[in-house]
């Protein structure tokens, strides 16, 4: 067992629906935060929230979530990004398809 | 049982009238001397003055005679439990419990106990092969073991014949590939075709064709047949045989046949559809293969690919190389990694391998080719997407020019011949997942001994070290390459590959792949080599 686990929590209200997640998210953590993304999806909310402000490292499973969750809602991904995290989407090119807010607060009021 | 004794006085009629439990009441000489009116009803025969003997089954008489306490037995179609006291000294009386309906719970609990840990077994021993072969065996066996005398598996059929597989209780299967027509069973073309059984008390046993029964079985007496589920894969039929005097089939047997023939069905279709997806994945993984790396045109090549060790996995990293049709020419190489794993995957590392293949023919510009790509993949249903890295060389004297387009992947690395270790400044987007993709291509030269590492994330994001969990990263990857000026091509992988080994021990992996283009330190003089040839590119 890793000391860092992921944890994913998942709030929602009418509007949006917010999944924080804490920790690294490689192929062994991601199916966590695809559930929560696909009941984000049943609930048939329009915008979400990824909260990766706690998130110290993301790989291309993760990627995966996040592009394929762009398709479905207005997606935003709420900062600030660790280096890793802010590397994964440079590197993929990513970063300019993505509405990165510098916190939580300006994700749900942008 | 303790009895206890009641002072002299006979038992009152009206009180054994009361009982509505048969009765009966012995004398000192073991004759009756009263019975009630429910006693009567069980046992019409009893006379009052007669012996017990002549008007109760034998079970009970011995008891009595023995002395015994309790006794259980069946009278006619129903059974009873016998209890013993003694009202008056020296005589006796036996009070019934009728126990049918609770012996007939216990029994169907016991049938049960008995069919639960049957299917326990069964699905043990189903599950335990992947092979479909030996999965209808094991059908065909555990049936004629525990459902009938022998069974018959039947399928998957094909054009025109069929795999029988047959059973004796307690022998071997057999399997033969019969040209016979099953519509000669009735019900048995329906079950094939998945449709629901037909009751076996409709099925006339006498019409059974031969082929159907196991050598020297004898007249079949009855026979039910049902349909062996294929979830999607075509079904197969399971047919019972029993011999004559056997009894046919209760509606409860039929039932949990079928609930048998569910699970079989499920086992075998699973041992198909794997045996299907692994010559497949065998075919597939033949053609993905990356391809033997040498010197092509006075370019020196290498590459390492380590897949994941998740067994019987493809997809992932990848590496293909697409030589120059003439001398001089220029030779493309492509390193990727496609999202996920599996068959999916290799599909989509197909289409890339293919595509680039056809597109670079007619397009030599990198961007170009990658906005292309991109929306040759796009067309597809899947977001699936790919990172790669597209580097083209040629030859011009002993130097390497080359050009470096990265599509959302780790850019290569580049080793001077005095140690130095660049980053090719090329940066870009994924590819099969947004509708625009931008690319920006770096150009560089290699001189003899220089070596561009394109490599995947496998490498950097390899776990281990020292606390087993760090990853490798860009700098070691870096530091690990500085010693790798004049290497040759095959060199620089291997010194790579060997530190990223060590460096995760025998922890889990991702798929790592690693290419190295190198200017080798004395160019082989060939014919079509030479300076003046090569056309610099912008």
């Amino acid at each position: 067992m890793r000391p860092d686990a992921t944890v994913v929590t998942h709030t929602a209200a009418d509007t949006h629906a917010v999944i924080a997640i804490a920790g690294e998210v490689d192929c062994d953590a991601a199916p966590a935060v695809e559930t929560a993304v696909a009941e984000a999806h049943r609930s048939g909310v329009r915008r979400l929230v990824l909260d990766l402000a706690r998130t110290t490292f993301a790989d291309s499973s993760f990627l995966h979530i996040v592009l394929t969750a762009r398709q479905h809602h207005e997606l935003l991904v709420a900062g600030p990004l660790h280096p890793a995290v802010q590397r994964l989407f440079d590197v993929t090119g990513t970063t300019p398809h993505l509405r990165i807010t510098d916190g939580l607060d300006e994700a749900l009021g942008g | 049982m303790k009895t206890r004794k009641v002072p002299g006085r006979p038992l009152p009629d009206v009180t054994l009238e009361a009982s509505p439990h048969p009765v009966v009441v012995l004398d000192e000489a073991g004759r009756v001397r009263s019975s009630n009116t429910a006693a009567t009803l069980v046992f019409p025969a009893l006379e009052t003055g007669a012996p017990l003997a002549d008007g109760v089954p034998a079970w009970l008489a011995e008891a009595h005679a023995r002395g015994e306490g309790t006794a259980h037995g069946a009278v006619g179609d129903r059974t009873f439990r016998a209890s013993r006291s003694a009202p008056a000294p020296g005589g006796a009386a036996w009070w019934f419990t009728d126990t049918t309906e609770q012996s007939a719970a216990e029994e169907a609990l016991r049938r049960e106990r008995g069919r639960t840990a049957f299917l326990v077994e069964a699905s043990n021993q189903l599950l335990s092969s992947l092979n479909a072969r030996r999965c209808m065996d094991t059908t065909a066996q555990l049936a004629a073991g525990h459902l009938a005398d022998a069974a018959v598996v039947l399928g998957p059929s094909g054009r025109r014949r069929i795999h029988v597989t047959r059973a004796v209780r307690g022998g071997p299967a057999t399997r033969e590939l019969l040209a016979v027509d099953p519509a000669e069973v009735p019900g048995l073309a329906d079950a094939l075709a998945g449709f629901p059984a037909v009751p076996s008390r409709w099925i006339d046993a006498s019409t059974v064709p031969g082929w159907l029964v196991p050598d020297g079985f004898g007249p079949v007496g009855s026979l039910m047949i049902t349909s062996l589920p294929g979830n999607g894969a075509p079904p197969g039929a399971l047919v019972l045989l029993r011999r004559e005097g056997a009894g046919p089939f209760s509606e409860g047997e039929e039932g949990f046949a079928r609930v048998f023939a569910a699970r079989a069905g499920a086992a075998i279709c699973a041992a198909q559809l794997y045996a299907e997806q692994s010559a497949v994945a065998d075919l597939l993984t033949e053609d993905l293969l990356p391809p033997v790396l040498e010197r092509i045109d006075g370019i020196e090549l290498a590459g390492g690919y380590r897949p994941s060790r998740d067994d019987h996995r493809i997809g992932g990293d990848f590496y293909d190389l697409y030589p120059a049709g003439v001398p001089g020419g220029e030779t493309m190489v492509v390193l990727g990694d496609v999202c996920g794993k599996g068959l999916e995957a290799a599909v989509l590392t197909g289409r890339i391998r293919t595509t680039l293949q056809a597109l670079r023919l007619v397009e030599p510009d990198h961007e170009r080719l990658l906005e292309l790509l991109n929306g040759a993949l796009l067309s597809s249903r899947h977001t699936r997407y790919a990172t790669l890295v597209l580097a083209s060389v040629r030859r011009t004297g002993e130097v390497l020019r080359l050009r470096l387009t990265s599509g959302g992947h780790p850019a290569p690395l580049i080793v001077r011949a005095d140690g130095g270790v660049e980053t090719a400044d090329t940066s870009g987007s994924l590819i099969g997942a947004l509708p625009e993709v931008q690319a920006t291509t770096y150009s560089t030269e290699l001189r003899p001994g220089e070596t561009c590492l394109l490599f995947s994330d496998g490498i950097t994001e390899a776990r281990g070290g020292p606390f087993g969990r760090d990853m490798f990263g860009e700098e070691r990857l870096s530091e690990a390459l500085s010693h790798c000026a004049g290497m040759p091509a095959e060199a620089v992988v291997e010194h790579v590959r060997m530190l990223a080994s060590d460096w995760l021990g025998t922890g889990r992996h991702d798929d790592m792949a690693l290419l190295a283009i190198t200017a080798p330190r004395r160019p082989r003089p060939g014919p079509a080599g030479g300076q003046g040839h090569g056309r610099s590119t912008a």
